[in-house]
C-alpha cells in the first residue's frame, strides 16, 4: 500500500516561502490563514558562533494520526495512499481534531465553520501531478513520492540522509513528512 | 489554547447535572432523603440540557449534529450519547416519582442513571486527556472532572435540601461536601505537580505560569479561595454546628455559587494550559 510523503532539505532551503505561496493559490486559502508555512528557526548561539535555519511546517500526514480516531464525524480521513484529508461537508466544526494534532497545523474556517488544512493537493496528486509547493520549490529542497516504494526517490533521498533525518516529535502519530538538516547549517531543534 | 466558552459552560453544567443526579441515585438506593431527590432530579435535567445547548453554540455547523453518530470511537460521540442515556434515565426517574412507581422500579432507574452519570463525566474528562496536548495527558484530568461533579452536585442538593427543611440530608450532604471538597483540593493539588513534572515543559503550559505567572490570580483567587477556601470554610462551620439552623440554606446557595465561579476559572485555565507539543500555524 502507498504511504505518500514528502523530504524537505532544510539545508536547501532558502525561506522564500514560494510555497507558503503556491499552497495558498493553489487552494484558495483565505487571508490570514495558512496551510504551510516557512518558520525561521533561530538564530540560535552566541556570536559569532551562531546559527538558524528555515523550518517549513504543513500536515504531517501521519501514519496513526489522532486527529482521525477523534472526529465525531468521520470527515477528518485517510486515505489508501495515507493522505489525510477532511469531508468539509460532514465536518461540524467541533476543533476536536484541532486539540488532537500535535502540531497544531490545522486551523478553523471561521467563514465556513470547519477545519482545514494541508490536503498535499491531493487533487493535483490525483491526476499524476505533485503538490503546489514541491512543483515550485526553487531551491528544489522538497521532494514528494510514495514512502513505502523503496525505489522512489523520496525514500532514497531518506535512506541517503542517514543521521541528518529528522521528524517532527513522534507521540504515536508517525509522521510521514522527513526532514533533512545537516549539522554544518544548524543543530536540528525539536522537543 | 484560547477558552472554548462554550464547551466550558456544556462541561461545568453537565458536571453539576451528573453530580446531583449521582446523589438522587445513591439515597434512592438508601431510602433517603426523599423530599430533596424530586427537586435535585429536575435541577440535574435541566442543567444537562442547558448543558447541551451550550455545547451547541461551538459548533461551526450545528444542523449537521447527527454525523456526530459517525465514529462512535470518538470522545464526542461517546460524551453525546452518554449524556442522551443519562438524561433519559434522569426523566424516567422523574417520571416515576411523580407517578409514585414502585420503589424497586425507581431504584433501579436510579442506579442505571447513577452510573450512567458517573460514566459520562469520566468519559468526558477523558475526552481532553491527549497525548498532543501535555498539560491534559493525564488520568488527574478526568478525577478533576468527577471531583468537580461530585462538588457541584452535593452543593446543589445541599440547596434543595436546606430549603425542604430535610434536616438529617443537610448533616449528610454538608459532611459529603466537606469530603468532596478536600478531594478535590487533593486532586488540585496533584495536577499542580503533575504540571511541573510533565515531559515536553514549555512555559505556557508550566506550573510556574499557573502559580505564579499571569494565571496566578485567576488560579488563587478563582480556584483556591473561591472555589475551595470559602466552600471549605462555610461546610466546616456547620459541621462543627457553628452555624445556627436558619442561616444553612443561605451557606448552601453561597458555596454553590462559589463552586460554580472555581468551576468556570478553573476549567478556563484548563483551556489556556492546554497548549499543544508544537503550535506551528
Amino acid at each position: 500500500m502507498a504511504r505518500m510523503g514528502m523530504v524537505i532539505d532544510l539545508d536547501r532551503c532558502i525561506g522564500c516561502e514560494s510555497c507558503t505561496v503556491a499552497c495558498k493559490q493553489e487552494n484558495s486559502v483565505r487571508l490570514g490563514s495558512y496551510w504551510s508555512k516557512v518558520l525561521k528557526m533561530g538564530p540560535y548561539g552566541k556570536f559569532p558562533d551562531l546559527e538558524f535555519y528555515f523550518l517549513s511546517v504543513l500536515c504531517q500526514h501521519c501514519q496513526d494520526p489522532q486527529c482521525i480516531h477523534v472526529c465525531p464525524t468521520g470527515a477528518s480521513y485517510k486515505r489508501q495512499d495515507g493522505i489525510v484529508l477532511i469531508d468539509k461537508d460532514k465536518c461540524i466544526g467541533c476543533q476536536y481534531c484541532l486539540m488532537a494534532c500535535p502540531y497544531g497545523v490545522r486551523t478553523y474556517n471561521e467563514e465556513e465553520g470547519v477545519v482545514e488544512k494541508c490536503t498535499l493537493c491531493a487533487h493535483l496528486v490525483d491526476i499524476g501531478e505533485e503538490p503546489a509547493c514541491v512543483k515550485t520549490c526553487i531551491g528544489k529542497s522538497r521532494v514528494f513520492g510514495d514512502i513505502d516504494d523503496p525505489r522512489s526517490e523520496v525514500s532514497l533521498r531518506i535512506k541517503a540522509a542517514g543521521e541528518n533525518l529528522h521528524t517532527f516529535v513522534d507521540v504515536g502519530n508517525h509522521p510521514s513528512m522527513f526532514y533533512i538538516l545537516s549539522p554544518r547549517i544548524a543543530a536540528w531543534r525539536s522537543r | 489554547m484560547e477558552i472554548q466558552w462554550p464547551l466550558v459552560f456544556y462541561f461545568l453544567l453537565t458536571c453539576l447535572g451528573a453530580g446531583a443526579f449521582a446523589f438522587v441515585g445513591v439515597t434512592e438506593w438508601l431510602g433517603k432523603a426523599e423530599r430533596t431527590r424530586m427537586p435535585a432530579s429536575i435541577t440535574a435535567l435541566v442543567a444537562m440540557a442547558a448543558g447541551g445547548i451550550a455545547s451547541a453554540f461551538h459548533l461551526g455547523h450545528v444542523e449537521r449534529i447527527v454525523n456526530v453518530l459517525g465514529n462512535l470511537n470518538s470522545g464526542i460521540s461517546q460524551d453525546m450519547i452518554l449524556t442522551a442515556l443519562a438524561g433519559l434515565a434522569i426523566l424516567v426517574y422523574i417520571a416515576m416519582m411523580w407517578r409514585g412507581s414502585s420503589v424497586g422500579a425507581r431504584k433501579t432507574v436510579a442506579v442505571v442513571g447513577l452510573v450512567l452519570t458517573l460514566v459520562l463525566v469520566i468519559r468526558m474528562g477523558s475526552s481532553y486527556v491527549l497525548p498532543a496536548r501535555p498539560a491534559w495527558n493525564t488520568f488527574l484530568l478526568p478525577l478533576l472532572y468527577v471531583a468537580s461533579a461530585a462538588v457541584l452536585g452535593l452543593f446543589t442538593v445541599y440547596v434543595w435540601a436546606a430549603r425542604k427543611e430535610e434536616k438529617a440530608t443537610v448533616t449528610g450532604v454538608n459532611k459529603a461536601t466537606l469530603i468532596a471538597l478536600a478531594i478535590q483540593a487533593l486532586v488540585v493539588i496533584g495536577y499542580v505537580i503533575f504540571l511541573a513534572a510533565a515531559p515536553y515543559q514549555d512555559p505556557s503550559r508550566s506550573a510556574i505560569r499557573l502559580l505564579a505567572g499571569d494565571l496566578a490570580l485567576a488560579f488563587w483567587l478563582g480556584v483556591v479561595v473561591i472555589g475551595l477556601a470559602v466552600p471549605l470554610a462555610l461546610t466546616m462551620r456547620v459541621q462543627t454546628a457553628k452555624e445556627k439552623a436558619g442561616k444553612v440554606l443561605s451557606i448552601a446557595a453561597l458555596g454553590l455559587g462559589c463552586v460554580l465561579v472555581g468551576g468556570v476559572v478553573l476549567r478556563g485555565i484548563i483551556y489556556i494550559l492546554g497548549t499543544s507539543i508544537e503550535q506551528f500555524l
